[in-house]
Parts: C-alpha cells; sequence; structure tokens
C-alpha cells in the first residue's frame, strides 16, 4: 500500500485550521443530514420477484410496441431493474402505463411503485443533494457537506485532510475556502453533463477535493514529496518513501477516469466519476493559471506561510 | 536496514550489490500502482462487458471467455510496459525512484537484447499470479528467482545500505515451503483434473446446459409431454408436491409473456395456488382467472374454490387440474368408489402415478381391508419416488402401530428401510411422527442424528411433539399436557395434531375433557377417516370411563362412509352392552358391509 503522505496525516489544527474547520463543519452537517430511518418503499420493491418485474415493466417501458419479451435470466432482469428505478421518467410515470402479464402482480407494483415516487423527496440525500431536475440553488452548496454514510464521510475527510492540509500552505484563506466551494461546482457541472435522467442525487465533498488534489499538483513546486507505505509488519517493511509529486496522478485521478469509463450503465457505480474528473479538471486548470501568474507576479503570490 | 553481522550470515562473495527484498517489493508495488490504471484506461471497454456479465450470468461460458480475455490481455500489456521500460532505461518506474536496476549478471556493460528483456518481463508477469516461484527472491543467495536466471539478470541497488542475501534458515524455511506448496498443488490440480474429465464423460455438462437452455423449469422437463396443457399439468405436481412453489410460478409467469391470451387464465388459477397463503391474493387471482372466459376449465375450477369450504368440488373432470382436486376432495369425503374412477384419469399423467398409489393405498386401509393395502404398498415402492415410498409407509406404519408393538408391523419394516435408503433430507411431519412412534415401540432401534435434525430444521411442531413423546423419564401428567398444548395450538399442521390427539385421549382422566375435544373435532378440519379414529378413540375412552350413554352420542360424529366398518359396530356395541342393551348390541355386532350398504343406499 502507497499513499501520500505530504505533511503528514494527522496535521495538528494549529498547521491546517481551515482544513479541520471543513472536516468539523462537514461531520456536523451529517449528524443533520444523514438518513436515519430506512426507506421502506424502496425496501418494499427490492425482493427477487418483485425487482425481475420491475425489469420486465422496465422493458415494456422503454419498448412499447414490442408484445414478447426477450429470452433473458432473472439476474438480467433485476439488473434491468436497477436501471429502471435510477430512470426517473419511470419511476415517475411507470405507473400510468397499461402492461402485458400478471395484471395482479402489476397492480400492487403500480401502488408500490407510486409510493416509491412519492416518497423520494422526503429524503434527506434528494433534499439536499444534487440532481438534474431539481431547480435549487441552494442544492449546489448543500451537496458538498452531505454524504451517504459514515464511511463515505470519513473517507473523504481523510483525503481532504491530507491535501488540504498541503494545499493550505500555498493559499490565502479566503482563496482556500471560495476554492472548496468552485472546485464543488466544477464538479457538478461535470456531474449534471453527463446524469442524464438518472434519479441518484450527487452527494459528498469528493469533487472539492478532486479539485484540490489536481490543485496541490500544479503548484507543488517540489520535485519530491513524501509518501507513506506499509508492506508488511517487520522493519524496513513500512515507513516513508520520496517519490515525483506526479506519481499522485496515477494513483488518483487515472482511477477515476477508468471508473468512468468502464462503468455499465445498468450497475451504477454509486461513485460519480464524471463529479470527480470535473473537480479535478477545474483544480488543473486553476491550478495552471496561479502556477504561470505567480511565475510572472512573483511578489504577488507570496504565500501567507513559509515554504517548507 | 540490512546490518551485516558475520557470525549470522555467511558472506557472499560477489561485487554485485544486491537489492534489499524490501525495495524491490516496494518497487513493485509502485509499478504496480502505476501501471495498472493505464491498464484499465486502454482495456476499460472490455472491463466494462466482463463486469456486466460477472453480474448477470457469472456462471456463463460467455462470462469465463470475457473473464480470460482480460487476464490475458492485462498480463500482455504488463509485459510489454516491462519491457519497454527495460529496453529504454534498463529499468521500471518503481525501481528508478527505489534506486534499484537490473544489470547483466556476468557485469557486463554491453547493451542487453531485447528478447532477453522480454523474456524477463514475460517470466515475471506470469509468476505474479502464480507467486510461490517468486518466493525464491527470499531463498536464493543472490535474490534472483526464475526470471533473473532465466534471462541471466542481477537487480542491483545504487544505495549504500545493500542486502547480504538470505540466512540459511530463512532459505531453507522458504525451500520446505515451496516443496509442500507445489506438493499440494499437484495433488490438487490431479484430483481436479480427474474430476472434471469424469464429469465431461458422463455428459453432465452437456445435460445441464440442456436442461437451461430448454426448458423454463427443470423439474418440468422429466414431466411435460407435447400433447399437455402444460401449465394445467404443473398445477397438479404442484398440488401432489413434485415440484416447487417457484417453479409453477416461472412457468405461470412465462404463460403471461406469451403473445395471446390462450394460457393466462391457467397461469392466474396457478398464481392462485402459489399465493394461497394470502386470502385476498388468492380470490383476486381465482377471480381473474374467469375474466378471459367464464366457461374454461380454469374458470370452473376458481368459481367452485370461490364458493364456501362447505361445497363440493365436483364434476371438473376434463381437465388434469379438475380431476385432482375432486379426487382429493371425494377422499377426503369418504367417497372411494367416485375417487377410484377418477384415479385412473390421474394414474395416466406423468408424475402423478406415485401420489395416485399413495391414495389408492389409504384408501384400501381405511376400507379396512388392512392386507390388500400393505400389499399394494409393497408393489409400490418398486414404482414410487423415495420421497412417496417414505410418506406412505409412515402413514401405514402409524396406523399399524396403533393395535400396539406386539402386532405384526409389516409397513413399519418398509420405513425403517426406506428411512436406511433416503438419499434426500428428510421434512414429513407424518414421516418425523411415524418414526417418533417407531422408536417406542422398539427402543433399541437406532435413529440417525442427521435424520433428527433434518426433521427438526424450522419445524417447531415436530421439534415439541419429539420432545413430548420421546422424554422416557416424564410423568404422565406431563405428557398429557405437552400432548394438549399441541391438540390446542391453532397453527399446528394437521396431522401432528392427528397424532398428538389419538396419543393424548388415552391419558385423559375426565368426561369434562373427553366432551371438549369432541365438540373442538369439527374446528380441526381433518379428513374423514382422521376425524373417524379420533371419534371412535374417544367413544372407547369415554366407555372406559363409565359414560356409556355419553359413548353412543359421540358415535353420530362419525362420518356416514364408515357406518358399515367393523370396528365401528363394535364400538357401538361395546357402549350398548354397557348401557344393558344387549340385543341392540348383538346387531351390531353380527352387522355385515353388504347389509349396510343395501340398508344406507351407498
Amino acid at each position: 500500500m502507497i499513499f501520500p503522505y505530504l505533511r503528514g496525516i494527522f496535521v495538528k489544527f494549529q498547521q491546517a485550521p481551515l482544513t479541520w474547520m471543513l472536516i468539523y463543519l462537514n461531520f456536523i452537517i451529517f449528524a443533520f443530514t444523514s438518513e436515519h430511518t430506512p426507506w421502506k418503499e424502496v425496501d418494499n420493491l427490492q425482493t427477487a420477484q418483485k425487482m425481475v418485474l420491475t425489469g420486465q415493466l422496465y422493458y415494456q417501458f422503454e419498448n412499447p410496441k414490442e408484445n414478447v419479451l426477450p429470452d433473458r435470466s432473472p439476474q438480467d432482469w433485476v439488473l434491468y431493474a436497477t436501471q429502471g428505478l435510477r430512470d426517473r421518467v419511470f419511476v415517475y410515470s411507470g405507473a400510468d402505463r397499461n402492461y402485458q402479464g400478471d395484471q395482479i402482480a402489476i397492480e400492487q407494483w403500480k401502488k408500490e411503485l407510486t409510493a416509491l415516487a412519492g416518497s423520494i423527496d422526503s429524503r434527506k440525500m434528494n433534499i439536499y443533494g444534487l440532481n438534474g431536475f431539481r431547480d435549487s440553488p441552494l442544492a449546489w452548496i448543500t451537496y458538498q457537506f452531505t454524504h451517504g454514510g459514515l464511511a463515505h464521510l470519513m473517507m473523504n475527510c481523510l483525503v481532504l485532510l491530507i491535501f488540504g492540509a498541503a494545499l493550505e500552505r500555498m493559499l490565502r484563506p479566503a482563496e482556500y475556502l471560495f476554492l472548496y466551494i468552485a472546485f464543488g461546482w466544477a464538479a457538478a457541472i461535470g456531474f449534471l453533463a453527463f446524469a442524464n435522467s438518472d434519479m441518484v442525487p450527487l452527494v459528498g465533498a469528493s469533487g472539492s477535493i478532486s479539485g484540490f488534489m489536481t490543485c496541490y499538483l500544479m503548484l507543488e513546486r517540489k520535485k519530491n514529496v513524501a509518501f507513506g507505505y506499509f508492506i508488511g509488519f517487520s522493519k524496513d517493511y513500512y515507513g516513508i518513501v520520496y517519490l515525483p509529486v506526479w506519481i499522485i496522478w496515477p494513483l488518483t485521478i487515472l482511477p477515476d477516469l477508468v471508473g468512468y469509463l468502464s462503468a455499465h450503465e445498468s450497475l451504477g457505480a454509486g461513485i460519480a466519476y464524471a463529479a470527480h474528473l470535473g473537480g479535478a479538471v477545474a483544480g488543473a486548470v486553476y491550478g495552471f493559471i496561479r502556477r504561470r501568474a505567480q511565475s510572472l507576479f512573483a511578489s504577488d503570490f507570496q504565500s501567507h506561510y513559509e515554504a517548507p | 536496514m540490512n546490518t551485516y553481522d558475520p557470525n549470522a550470515y555467511p558472506q557472499q562473495v560477489t561485487e554485485h550489490a544486491i537489492a534489499p527484498v524490501q525495495d524491490r517489493l516496494l518497487a513493485f508495488t509502485l509499478d504496480f500502482l502505476l501501471f495498472v490504471p493505464l491498464c484499465s484506461l486502454l482495456l476499460s471497454g472490455v472491463i466494462k462487458n466482463t463486469e456486466y456479465l460477472y453480474k448477470v450470468a457469472p456462471t456463463s461460458l460467455e462470462f469465463v471467455i470475457h473473464f480470460a480475455v482480460v487476464t490475458v490481455l492485462y498480463l500482455f500489456f504488463a509485459t510489454a510496459f516491462q519491457t519497454v521500460c527495460y529496453i529504454l532505461w534498463q529499468k521500471t518506474p518503481g525501481q528508478y525512484f527505489l534506486k534499484l536496476r537490473v544489470h547483466d549478471i556476468s557485469g557486463s556493460q554491453h547493451r542487453i537484447a531485447g528478447t532477453r528483456w522480454f523474456l524477463r518481463s514475460f517470466l515475471f508477469t506470469f509468476q505474479i499470479p502464480l507467486l510461490l516461484p517468486l518466493l525464491e527472491i527470499l531463498s536464493h543467495p543472490l535474490r534472483r528467482a526464475l526470471h533473473d536466471r532465466a534471462s541471466d539478470m542481477i537487480v542491483v541497488t545504487l544505495k549504500s545500505e545493500k542486502d547480504f542475501g538470505p540466512h540459511p534458515l530463512e532459505s531453507a524455511l522458504v525451500r520446505q515451503v515451496l516443496l509442500v506448496a507445489f506438493a499440494l498443488i499437484g495433488f490438487w490440480s490431479l484430483a481436479g483434473v480427474g474430476y472434471v474429465y469424469k464429469l465431461a464423460s458422463s455428459g453432465e455438462f452437456k445435460k445441464k446446459e440442456l436442461i437451461e437452455s430448454q426448458y423454463l423449469c427443470k423439474s418440468m422437463s422429466h414431466f411435460v409431454s407435447s400433447k399437455d396443457n402444460r401449465l394445467d399439468h404443473a398445477i397438479t405436481l404442484f398440488l401432489a408436491d413434485r415440484i416447487s412453489e417457484e417453479c409453477l410460478a416461472a412457468e405461470a409467469d412465462f404463460a403471461f409473456w406469451k403473445p395471446g391470451h390462450g394460457e393466462q387464465d391457467w397461469a392466474y388459477l396457478a398464481k392462485a395456488f402459489v399465493n394461497k397463503e394470502n386470502e385476498k391474493l388468492f380470490r383476486s387471482y381465482l377471480e381473474e382467472s374467469c375474466k378471459q372466459k367464464q366457461s374454461s376449465a380454469p374458470c370452473k375450477i376458481s368459481q367452485q374454490l370461490l364458493r364456501t369450504e362447505s361445497s363440493s368440488i365436483e364434476g371438473l373432470e376434463q381437465s388434469l387440474t379438475g380431476s385432482f382436486l375432486s379426487f382429493e376432495y371425494l377422499i377426503s369425503q369418504g367417497n372411494w368408489k367416485k375417487a377410484e374412477k377418477i384415479s385412473k384419469n390421474l394414474m395416466a399423467a406423468k408424475g402423478l402415478q406415485s401420489f395416485v398409489l399413495d391414495r389408492l393405498i389409504k384408501i384400501e386401509w381405511q376400507k379396512e381391508r388392512r392386507e390388500q393395502a400393505v400389499a399394494m404398498s409393497d408393489v409400490a415402492q418398486v414404482f414410487a419416488d423415495e420421497e412417496q415410498k417414505i410418506e406412505t409407509s409412515a402413514w401405514l406404519c402409524f396406523e399399524q402401530l396403533e393395535n400396539g408393538c406386539q402386532s405384526e408391523l409389516k409397513a413399519c419394516d418398509q420405513f425403517a428401510n426406506n428411512l436406511e435408503e433416503a438419499t434426500q433430507p428428510l421434512q414429513s411431519n407424518m414421516a418425523g411422527v411415524a418414526l417418533i412412534e417407531l422408536h417406542r415401540c422398539r427402543p433399541k432401534m437406532e435413529i440417525s442424528a442427521n435424520l433428527l435434525y433434518q426433521l427438526r430444521a424450522s419445524k417447531r411442531p415436530f421439534v415439541q411433539y419429539e420432545q413430548v413423546r420421546s422424554a422416557v423419564s416424564q410423568s404422565k401428567a406431563s405428557e398429557k399436557s405437552g400432548l394438549a398444548e399441541l391438540v390446542q395450538t391453532k397453527s399446528y399442521n394437521g396431522y401432528i395434531k392427528y397424532a398428538a390427539s389419538i396419543n393424548w385421549i388415552p391419558l385423559v382422566n375426565h368426561i369434562s375433557e373427553l366432551d371438549q375435544f369432541v365438540e373442538s373435532l369439527a374446528s380441526m378440519k381433518l379428513p374423514s377417516y382422521q376425524t373417524y379414529k379420533l371419534v371412535l378413540k374417544a367413544t372407547d375412552k369415554a366407555i372406559e370411563l363409565g359414560f356409556a350413554q355419553r359413548a353412543l352420542e359421540y358415535t353420530k360424529l362419525v362420518p356416514t362412509n364408515f357406518l358399515n366398518h367393523k370396528q365401528y359396530n363394535q364400538t357401538v356395541a361395546k357402549a350398548l352392552e354397557g348401557l344393558n342393551q344387549l340385543d341392540k348390541a348383538d346387531s351390531y355386532k353380527q352387522r355385515s358391509p353388504a347389509q349396510f350398504e343395501r340398508e344406507s343406499g351407498l
């Protein structure tokens, strides 16, 4: 295992106050925006039989002129159902159509789909998250502080701590905070450009953090930076090694690109690769511009903090 | 860092600064983290399809091929990347950062040929999935594994701290580990090859493929023929417990999605039986099956089922399902003549012979033709499947045990044999009850722990029955209260209730308990034969307690078709003797079935 160490993983508050404040803010907001109740309308539809039926009905929904179902395995129908349940048009209007098949099971299914559609707007992820069909300017900010779960939040905060602490030394405080939000907006634009009618909202700070990563990569002037490694428990099998800073690209940004290109649309990766890439591109562009400006107008951009 | 201790390590006589193992591992990790995303980027399209197939059909040949292609491509690109790096720079990026280099073992400074680099890269890449050959790095004195030795290379460090080679203990350990590992792998590989070859030779792969491709429901493949109405047949097989609920539901769904509406009424009827536990859904499906055509066979069946419980299910013999339901209904009412007539239709249908034979055997027994029933059961042992054999012999054994342990228990011997030969898990309450009662009769008989485990699994009524009847040291009072609980619990299966009742009645001390029990008989909804047996048992007990008049009143509850039975007549005669009505008692003792049939018109 190799990971960027930079200024360290657990940097002291005094050494990265803004980063720590952002982390605390994320935790506090998570406490208020995390969902505590199960989503029973989704649970009702997620039995094996109902998912097969949903897949078959989604096929009819998409292909209304066909009256014979293709020969597919139950797993295939379940996957197709997953795709259907992410399709906003199907979820909101699927119950209004007539379908061929077991009419009693279909009537029951329609009631459950209608209940699901009615419950979406009351879920916190949909209230605070960002998706293409809700016209809510505030969501462009709230989504960055909403997370899907504790593990999601902690992972993001850990990476924020590593890169945010490193970047904080290179930027002014107001600039740092503005960029956190701005990279989040860039991530949102990236997500919306590829979201189509996907129901699943965008949540999390990873778009902003991707921007921080690439911005740091462009601004870091040192040739080699610290990376932590762990191969085993014996001496010399763990420690710190100094490697070129550009290695962060294939370790972090390239997997996002690969994930985006290799994710099958019906499977739903659960990770908004397009958002990561949007934030990363914005961070890289800003970092590049700032670095050029720094070299042209060196004194105006002198950092608040001393270089290590 | 390595510290050289001349007392611990033999000093290596070499001019090479051998690269430390941890540096090589770290360099490999870095290369891995750099190469894998690059390779994945190039292969993203293939990975996408492979992932999809993994979710949809992980056991399909398509997935296996996709996976194999992805693996080969990864290995190819890894080899190519390494080869290019070595040709251009004599090192990979990870080795560059960790200050490692790959040199010719002879120390020559001449440019190394691309083919040698390719050989080294190829062997290294293909050792990674195997892993074990790379362990030689830990045991070889110069830390050279196969890929280094084959290409005459060595990995050195430019750092001042170098490796002094493995300690003799380290070398010995790794060699032994490799030896054992290869021996195990070799053995299991040979065994695996042999097993796969055996499967292929016996046609198992092809058979599985045929079943999966040709038939919607695997179980139906044994029974269906082109002349059958498939769903009609499927419903009867489901009712006879030959196919599962999932199978019937799958058959019904398949019919729903066919163009036209030909079989949809049958499909709704099938779905009704699948959802029988849910009263509302059951009725909805039955009503739906009549929407297409009121005169269709499924609609007629549905209409009968939708009526109140007391209505009969008769006159539906145009379809197999109708015949089956009529057959079962007639048996439960004791109308054996009509049931036997219908049985001929059912015997012609594939998959139902064992079931019908089982019912016919029970009819013979219920007619008090005990020897014929046991003889038929002997014959049925040849034709019936394992499950049916056990069910039939269990039922007969339980009936025989009522006459006491000393009587001839031929059916119980048959039952014990069937249990010994059983290959499928035993899940029937009837078989479980018969087993417990047989064990009480033959305490020395061993019951397989596996059998008991199968019966106990998720069957609470059986577990309770076993606890009550198997406890050796418990008092009669405790056994009685345990059995009473089984009798009174409404949710318990009919056969457990019946068996508990049969064994509870002899333990009763007060006539009021018997009165209550007899009053509750109607609500138990047992088949008529079981009701008959319980009434007779209660009558005997009432006579024993000195309530002959009460006993006579109980006999009025006997179903009509059993009024010609010898046992019934003898019981009534006993009650009349208790009331000193000896003439009447004599007339009952002398009654013959023929006389009764003339009198009653049956």
